[in-house]
């Protein structure tokens, strides 16, 4: 009883901040302290949320936003696990792509923006392509180190045992890689969502990003604040599933560390 | 070959050579495993007989002499795939992401309740059929080592290499598991060769003790104390005093524990009171 008590009251404990955070800023705007055009009260951003949800308009951002996201992070993930499998297992492959990769990683993947305005316009393809860009070089880094740093020895045990090819590398390389790869999945994700923000606010007529835009122009202050939440719940979100998976596909992890 | 000794792999080596650069590890090594024997390989760091063992696994290439098994001549190394041999290391090399049980089924081909079944099975010999659910993380370090033993017992391995798997356990759990060992062994009937530091260790287990310097056979000796034994028996403490001595007594010259230098010492075979090659032949005959 008493345990259940405090556990209750602990897992409240880190609430108590952000609640109280919000019920000052609510006070502070109520009382015509600090101006709606700088910050609107939170009770009208939850206004602007309810209103654009009921018109549709927010699912309809929102699903852009997602498929872009979804699209980039599935694109740019695959080459990068692809190129980590290849460059991690055979030297040849890492001696003829890994310097390439390495300078092209030094550029900074939203510096392209005018580039790819030129490329592709203002469609989708310039906001999947910087998407992909950005989580490219995690997933491609955490796989290339994951699959190195699986113990040799492990990997002579399996031969040892009769495992090769394709065995050897479901049941001994890739678990041994996964605990890396999950870390990057972790940073991929909050690059997607980094970059589609940049991407949609120069360049979109769809999406969050856009909405957000929209918004100032019309000095909606609350509909842009609604924006940046949803692009931090959207990215909270994905954090969660990539933890989610961590939890699930790791369970072993924790075991392994402790011991 | 009798049908009791199925299970065992009859091995013999002839002027098995291997050297890393300019160190010559195993120098023109003669021996004979016979089938369903438990050989101890003892000798001091850097004497050759992790190497041997390797070569033994097929996990190292032979450079030179031959090595044949009573089934012909090996093509190349070993038979890896066919589960004739198997090794245990010093650490379990337990998958971590795997449970127990899983671990254990590596390899085995053939429908999952059937592995699942002869891995349990192989579980409850070394008695740990209880933990078959548990992470390897969750087990001690003798836990491990028995789930390793396991692992290589469910292929039901003609020829066990053991490469000082109990280095890393404490006494108690050593004992225990010199007695999980010798029963298995004696189960199983397969060839044990086991390399290991502990002079004790060998005259506990096994039928003939190997001591290995400077790449060749020093010392080939017998065991002939019924089992199980006894570490408190006189003639327990004289054959482990007499192979501890030879291990001791060695002069200084031929040995050395820094690596690249033995090549400047080289090792001269009038040394060895007999030729290592007739002491493999008397043992492997008192043996067949």
């Amino acid at each position: 009883m008493q345990n259940t008590i405090s556990a209750r009251k602990r897992a409240l404990l880190p609430w108590l901040v952000p609640v109280a955070i919000l019920a000052i800023w609510q006070l502070t705007v109520q009382s015509g302290w600090l101006s709606t055009r700088i910050l609107p009260e939170p009770r009208a951003v939850a206004v602007a949320f309810w209103q654009l949800l009921l018109s549709g308009e927010l699912l309809e951002h929102l699903g852009a936003s997602t498929a872009r996201a979804a699209t980039g992070f599935a694109i740019g993930g695959g080459i990068g696990f692809f190129f980590g499998l290849i460059n991690g297992g055979h030297k040849l492959a890492e001696s003829l792509f890994d310097t390439t990769l390495q300078m092209v990683r030094n550029v900074p993947h939203l510096a392209l923006i005018p580039l790819v305005i030129l490329w592709f316009g203002i469609g989708e393809e310039g906001k999947i392509f910087l998407v992909a860009l950005g989580v490219f070089f995690p997933i491609y880094l955490n796989t290339f180190h994951g699959i190195r740093s699986v113990p040799p020895e492990l990997i002579e045990m399996g031969r040892s045992y009769g495992l090769g090819g394709r065995a050897l590398f479901q049941q001994v390389i890739l678990p041994g890689a996964l605990p890396n790869i999950l870390v990057g999945v972790r940073y991929a994700l909050g690059f997607t969502w980094l970059t589609l923000i940049v991407a949609e606010t120069i360049s979109a007529t769809s999406g969050i990003g856009y909405m957000a835009m929209n918004a100032r122009e019309f000095l909606q202050t609350n509909v842009v604040v609604l924006a940046i939440l949803l692009y931090a719940a959207l990215g909270k979100a994905a954090d969660l599933a990539a933890r989610g998976l961590e939890r699930r596909w790791l369970r072993w992890n924790t075991a392994f560390l402790a011991a | 070959m009798s049908t009791r000794n199925r299970n065992g792999l009859g091995i013999r080596l002839e002027n098995v050579r291997r050297h890393f650069g300019e160190r010559v590890v195993l120098d023109a090594l003669t021996t004979h495993f016979a089938a369903g024997e438990f050989v101890a390989i003892v000798g001091r760091s850097g004497c050759g007989k992790s190497t041997l063992l390797r070569l033994l696994a097929g996990l190292d290439a032979i450079e030179a002499g031959r090595l044949e098994t009573d089934a012909g001549p090996a093509a190349g190394p070993l038979s890896q795939t066919s589960g004739d041999v198997r090794i245990m290391y010093q650490d379990a090399r337990l998958l971590p992401w795997r449970n127990v049980v899983d671990n254990v089924a590596l390899g085995l081909k053939g429908s999952r309740d059937n592995v699942r079944a002869l891995a349990l099975e192989a579980l409850s010999q070394v008695g740990l059929a209880e933990r078959a659910g548990e992470w390897p993380g969750n087990l001690s370090g003798g836990q491990r080592q028995r789930v390793a033993l396991a692992r290589a017992l469910v292929h039901r391995p003609r020829l066990l290499l053991l490469d000082e798997p109990l280095g890393a356990l404490d006494a108690l759990t050593r004992i225990e598991m010199h007695r999980l060992i010798e029963r298995v062994w004696r189960e199983h009937c397969f060839t044990a060769v086991l390399v290991t530091h502990d002079v004790s260790e060998s005259v506990i287990l096994a039928d003939r003790v190997l001591l290995i310097e400077a790449g060749r056979i020093a010392l080939d000796q017998r065991v002939d104390l019924p089992r199980p034994r006894d570490r408190g028996e006189a003639a327990f403490a004289r054959l482990e005093g007499r192979v501890l001595g030879r291990l001791l007594g060695e002069a200084p010259h031929s040995f050395s524990e820094t690596p690249h230098s033995l090549s400047e010492t080289p090792h001269s075979p009038g040394e060895t009171p007999h030729s290592p090659s007739d002491a493999a032949f008397i043992a492997a005959r008192a043996v067949a």
